[in-house]
């Protein structure tokens, strides 16, 4: 059968061809580079400037990032090193500031014996972010540690006694145990009033005295045994701080020893440079004059243009104000032409004449110098020439150039011209075969240069090393030093401990005698009060000034007998309780937040601001939401008022304005004003991000949950919040981020943030001058953590997008 | 037979406050504005008392006095004799200025990059997905900071742009960048029909503004005749023409100059002096808040569902006429709101001019004023005024669009 196919047909392929390759345009990294790099005319147009941009910014920043000094002690050393490489300040980077002071831009002033506290909450703070952020991979058991990783993490950070923490957390647990009891008893709303209100108890009323009473009792009992204690430590430390500062002496002594040698090296380097530094003598100022010659001559053809032009000296054609104007301005320009010319031409004269030096005597260096070892470079030294032939022409052009008016012709300008243009270009064929000199000096001494380059880098790390140890020492004798004048002051406050103890009962006395004996004005709305009511506005007052104008010098001696009086007692109070504070913690060294700084002080902002800004956002978002017109407008208020207003003038109503609103005499904490600021901020925007999410999920779920007969709570917890939650995640991530960038701004209101930071480290000497290798740490610092948030954020999402489908 | 009974009365009592639905809500309520009105009375007590106990009081008396400090841009006379009223006002106009200019120019910059990142081009996208993070993940006060020092520390000085010196001017000599500003030529009027140079800018605004309207008529004549011949009647000369031709002769008439500025001495004069503070904040306020409006625009335009342009190309649309006529209408509704939000957090953001020192709301009425006259509670409130009621107002302006712009479903 088949043979009538072939009788038919010519030839019938019976099997497949092998698959050929692809032309070599439609394969591989060509067809990707022609699809998405040069599509087009437009796109190849794109491609090249990108590629341009690209070559320019890694050009200028790759040489100076990687050819950077990471080993000096200050900005002049590393110039130093640098120029003995020939390179300056902008071809390479001063990372030694970094290395000298990444300790204090990540912490700040904190003492470095405790730096494992905050490394510690830092650590603790990812353990405890865990179960938040990867809630599918870790037993959910851990949520217990990340609530109670705040009061961990402040207690860590802060110190004190390590009951502080859990006192302060029993407050959430009192309300909630007040809270769970009550719900049943009565309804929710005077549950939750009174839950709160017993929160507020606990932390207002009884956690200070109760945490006070533990100091004391422990304090108490351990009395005598401190007190042998610090006399003994006092005794042994001058010892210590003796053998320490020897230690430092002897370590400044090789330091000495060391910049010594460095210095010996640098010498040696000049020396086996001099030639080269005899040629750039010889450089620089005929560059100099060269560039004075050039614009004589470009003001000479100035000239003779304006003089073409008018025919002559300048002079008005007819009456009329502005030709008399315009001649009047080409005569001024003329005038001022022919000064410079003048000024110019003696300018690279005196360059010449004055800040170069002889050939005879660059040949003599010469000789002494590395340089002879290459032959060829005595002979371009001698065969130069002698700088009276170049000096020698200048001084007739000077003349000619003195004798120019507005009279002189214009061949005679140009004759002018063409002689200063033989000047430069002899100069010219100067400062050429010098710098072709120059290079192979620069050759020669490549060789000889390698030895002490190495030996340089060498002893400078060495430097770097010794002066790394010394101050590790230096801090040493500090602590120590500090920990003696702090143990003195303990021991004298020990000391005297009892007797102010003793004393405060009569001081109450005292007080509360001056009290009684204040004069009493109420207002005249409130007199008929019985007398054990009577108010007294007099008695409530801070300042004598308070008093009314009227009030006579008897009111305003008693109010100021009184005044003193309490604030004796006030002040003796709080010595006796600092004091037991003190002798009774049982915990971590108390740290002052002016203490804290650098890139933790960001992070503590930032980290405060978002875990305590979430819970605050959401509620706001919920009042905003709901039908409840009074709850609702105070939550639009609140949110527009605070995002409408800049964080910067919010920072500075916190240090400046946040003491006139709390009841008078309070005063605390600036760290704990700024955290609070930030963290109404932040809420604000959190609360419009999670609106948005609210308002985007449909109403048949809010629906759903009323039909189910849900509480508004248990609707919310259970139906609504986790989806709107879900769909606002990138807008909170958005909020954070912004958040944790704008804690830089602390830095406007005296807080040592890194950017504050880096101002004080350029105020230091050493430092005076550098810029960019502090901006650039600290910007990869805030990239790193933005960066990083921003893909979790994206991860998030797609995890949960795919989990909807 | 069946015996209709009254409902039982509805007799109240104290206890439905809390478990009736229908009167806790008002229970919350009362007590939500118990608990807001006594918080703010404590507020207002302390403070009241906080200040009666530092001899001070609150009144803005302070404003009609002569503010004694000097500030180096002012748009509006101001002399060191004028009030701390004017001093505010000069401020305020520094920071409208610069928040005006910030938006141009970072909605130029926005766009272009958004658009860009969108590209098919690789490398283009790259770099501009680059450009995006790196602004996004900094603090813009580090930008301000590094752009300024840039400006401070890299540039020539002005004596450097002398006959010999090694720097020279841009844009045919026009405008000088130096490390004390940029110098960029001033326009004067010779012969100006009006008073001041403001009223003749403004005139030439006004005839600016009546050439549009004219254009728009000529093109909605167009589109009539269109509609009803079919054929479009060639109007481009008569746009040109239109918008051209008035201000032109307007501006010969005026004897508009450009005032080139000119190296002096040691310094630059005549032209415009854009000093190194408002170049800085200026740039650096552009850059951050064009990162932003980059990925804006870019989720605009991807929000836009592939089928639209599509459907427009099986229309028979050009490209271009499918970006002006289906893409970009959808897209605008999706990218304004949020891009006015990034307008106001711009001009928030200016507030950050204390860190180069211009000398805009912040530094005059919240800073100095402050400052000398020891009035922070009221400089801080009129200050916070200023800026709830500038935010109030832009977002007002974007509620208006919003609404008109709304998709109508169901």
């Amino acid at each position: 059968m088949t043979d009538t196919n072939t009788h038919g047909v010519g030839y019938v392929r019976d099997k497949m061809l092998p698959e050929k390759s692809p032309p070599i345009g439609e394969k591989g990294a060509i067809k990707w580079m022609r699809e998405n790099l040069f599509s087009s005319k437009l796109n190849i147009f794109l491609t090249a400037i990108s590629i341009y941009v690209i070559y320019i910014v890694l050009a200028s920043i790759l040489p100076w990032a990687f050819g950077g000094v990471w080993n000096a002690g200050s900005l002049t050393e590393c110039r130093e090193v640098l120029f003995s490489f020939y390179k300056t300040s902008h071809d390479g980077a001063c990372w030694a500031v970094i290395e000298d002071r990444w300790l204090q831009l990540l912490f700040g002033f904190y003492p470095p014996e405790a730096y494992w506290r905050p490394i510690l909450a830092f650590v603790l703070l990812f353990v405890a972010l865990a179960p938040i952020l990867f809630a599918d991979k870790v037993p959910s058991k851990m949520m217990w540690f990340s609530l109670a990783f705040p009061f961990l993490a402040v207690w860590l950070i802060w110190g004190g006694s390590f009951w502080t923490p859990i006192f302060a957390a029993f407050g959430f647990v009192a309300g909630f145990i007040v809270l769970k009891i009550l719900s049943k008893v009565t309804g929710p709303i005077v549950a939750n009033l009174l839950a709160l209100a017993a929160a507020l108890f606990w932390w207002g009323a009884v956690m200070s005295p109760l945490s006070d009473a533990l100091h004391k009792s422990i304090g108490a009992g351990r009395f005598d045994t401190t007190l042998a204690a610090i006399e003994a430590r006092t005794a042994e430390l001058p010892a210590e701080i003796a053998a320490l500062e020897a230690a430092g002496e002897d370590k400044a002594a090789d330091i000495a020893a060391a910049l010594e040698e460095k210095n010996a090296t640098v010498i040696e380097m000049a020396g086996i440079r001099v030639g080269e530094f005899a040629i750039e003598q010889q450089i620089e100022p005929k560059t100099a004059a060269f560039e004075q010659l050039d614009a004589a001559q470009e003001s000479i053809e100035d000239l003779s243009d304006i003089l073409t032009e008018w025919g002559r000296a300048p002079a008005a054609t007819s009456d009329s104000e502005a030709a008399i104007a315009e001649a009047e301005r080409a005569a001024a320009s003329a005038d001022t032409l022919i000064g410079n010319i003048g000024s110019l031409l003696s300018g690279a004269l005196s360059d010449l004449e004055e800040d170069t030096a002889d050939l005879t005597e660059v040949s003599e260096i010469m000789v002494a110098s590395a340089a002879q070892e290459d032959a060829s470079i005595l002979e371009d030294v001698s065969a130069m020439v002698d700088k009276a032939e170049l000096i020698d022409p200048l001084a007739g052009l000077i003349e000619r150039a003195g004798s120019i008016t507005t009279a002189t012709t214009a061949a005679d300008l140009a004759a002018l011209r063409a002689d200063v243009e033989t000047a430069m270009a002899a100069l010219s064929t100067n400062i050429s075969s010098l710098e072709t000199i120059r290079a192979k000096i620069v050759a020669t001494n490549a060789d000889d240069l390698e030895a002490p380059q190495a030996k340089l880098v060498s002893q400078m790390a060495g430097l770097t090393a010794l002066r790394n140890e010394e101050s590790s020492l230096s801090q040493e004798v500090f602590r120590v030093s500090s920990e003696a004048t702090e143990a003195n002051g303990f021991m004298s406050a020990l000391a005297s401990l009892n007797e102010r103890e003793a004393s405060l009962p009569q001081l109450r006395e005292l007080t509360a005698t001056a009290r009684e004996q204040i004069v009493c004005k109420p207002h005249w709305l409130l007199r008929w009060l019985p007398a054990f009511l009577e108010p007294c506005p007099e008695r409530n007052m801070i300042n004598v000034n308070q008093l009314p104008e009227d009030a006579t010098n008897e009111e305003r001696g008693l109010l100021s007998i009184y005044l003193n009086a309490r604030n004796q007692e006030l002040s003796i109070e709080a010595s006796v309780r600092d004091t037991y504070a003190e002798l009774g913690r049982v915990g971590l060294a108390p740290i002052d937040s002016r203490e804290i700084g650098g890139f933790m002080l960001a992070l503590i902002v930032g980290v405060a601001g978002i875990v305590l800004s979430l819970p605050l956002g959401i509620l706001l978002a919920l009042g905003r939401q709901s039908h409840l017109f009074f709850v609702n407008k105070i939550c639009v208020a609140f949110i527009e008022v605070i995002r409408g207003v800049p964080l910067i003038v919010w920072l500075i109503t916190a240090s400046l304005l946040l003491n006139y609103f709390l009841p008078p005499g309070s005063n605390f904490d600036l760290l704990l004003r700024v955290i609070i600021m930030v963290t109404l901020f932040a809420a604000a925007y959190i609360a419009e991000v999670i609106r948005g999410g609210l308002a985007a999920l449909p109403t048949g779920q809010y629906e759903g949950a009323d039909s189910l007969g849900l509480s508004y709570w248990q609707s919310m917890q259970l139906i609504v919040l986790p989806q709107a939650m879900k769909i606002s995640i990138p807008g909170i991530v958005n909020t954070f981020i912004g958040l944790f960038k704008d804690t830089v701004l602390v830095v406007f209101i005296g807080l040592f943030d890194p950017i504050g930071l880096a101002g004080a480290i350029r105020a230091d000497t050493d430092w005076n001058g550098i810029y960019w290798e502090l901006f650039v740490f600290i910007g990869v610092l805030f990239f790193i953590f933005c960066f990083s948030m921003g893909r979790y954020s994206l991860h998030l999402e797609k995890k949960l997008q795919r989990e909807h489908r | 037979m069946t015996t209709l009974t009254d409902p039982p009365k509805a007799s109240f009592r104290l206890s439905q406050l809390i478990y009736d639905t229908r009167y806790r809500s008002i229970t919350i309520q009362v007590i939500a504005m118990i608990l807001v009105v006594l918080g703010l009375y404590w507020l207002v007590n302390n403070t009241i008392q906080n200040l009666s106990a530092l001899g001070k009081d609150f009144n803005f008396g302070f404003l009609t006095q002569p503010a004694g400090y000097d500030i180096n841009q002012r748009l509006i006379e101001y002399t060191s004799q004028s009030t701390h009223l004017r001093a505010a006002i000069v401020g305020i106009l520094n920071t409208l200025l610069i928040a005006f200019l910030g938006c141009i120019l970072a909605t130029i910059i926005g766009v272009f990059v958004g658009v860009l990142r969108l590209s098919k081009n690789w490398v283009v996208s790259r770099l501009m997905a680059v450009y995006v993070e790196g602004f996004r993940n900094v603090p813009l006060l580090l930008w301000i900071i590094a752009i300024f020092a840039i400006m401070t520390e890299s540039m020539p000085q002005p004596r450097d742009f002398k006959v010999g010196g090694d720097a020279s001017m841009l844009l045919g000599d026009s405008v000088a960048v130096t490390n004390r500003g940029v110098y960029v030529p001033g326009v004067v009027f010779e012969n100006g029909l009006l008073g001041s140079p403001l009223l003749n800018w403004l005139l030439i605004i006004a005839v600016l503004i009546s050439s549009i309207f004219a254009i728009r008529f000529v093109r909605r004549r167009a589109d009539a005749i269109q509609e009803s011949t079919g054929i479009r009647p060639t109007t481009w000369y008569q746009q040109l023409g239109l918008f051209v031709v008035p201000v032109g002769v307007l501006m010969f008439l005026m004897g508009v100059q450009l005032q080139i500025p000119y190296i002096k001495g040691f310094n630059f004069t005549d032209g415009i002096h854009l000093r190194n503070s408002l170049i800085a904040l200026w740039i650096a306020l552009s850059l951050y808040t064009g990162a932003f409006i980059a990925e804006i625009v870019r989720s605009g335009i991807l929000a836009i569902s592939k089928g639209q342009s599509e459907a427009a190309a099986a229309l028979g649309l050009r490209p271009n006429r499918t970006m002006n006529l289906v893409i970009l209408p959808q897209a605008m509704r999706v990218i304004i709101p949020p891009l006015i939000s990034q307008y106001l957090n711009l001009t928030k953001n200016s507030s950050l001019a204390i860190a180069v020192g211009y000398m805009d709301v912040r530094a005059t009425l919240g800073g100095i004023t402050i400052n000398q006259t020891g009035r922070e509670l009221e400089g801080i409130l009129l200050m916070a005024a200023f800026y709830l009621a500038l935010s109030l107002a832009i977002s007002g302006v974007m509620n208006v669009y919003n609404n008109r712009t709304q998709l109508q479903e169901r």
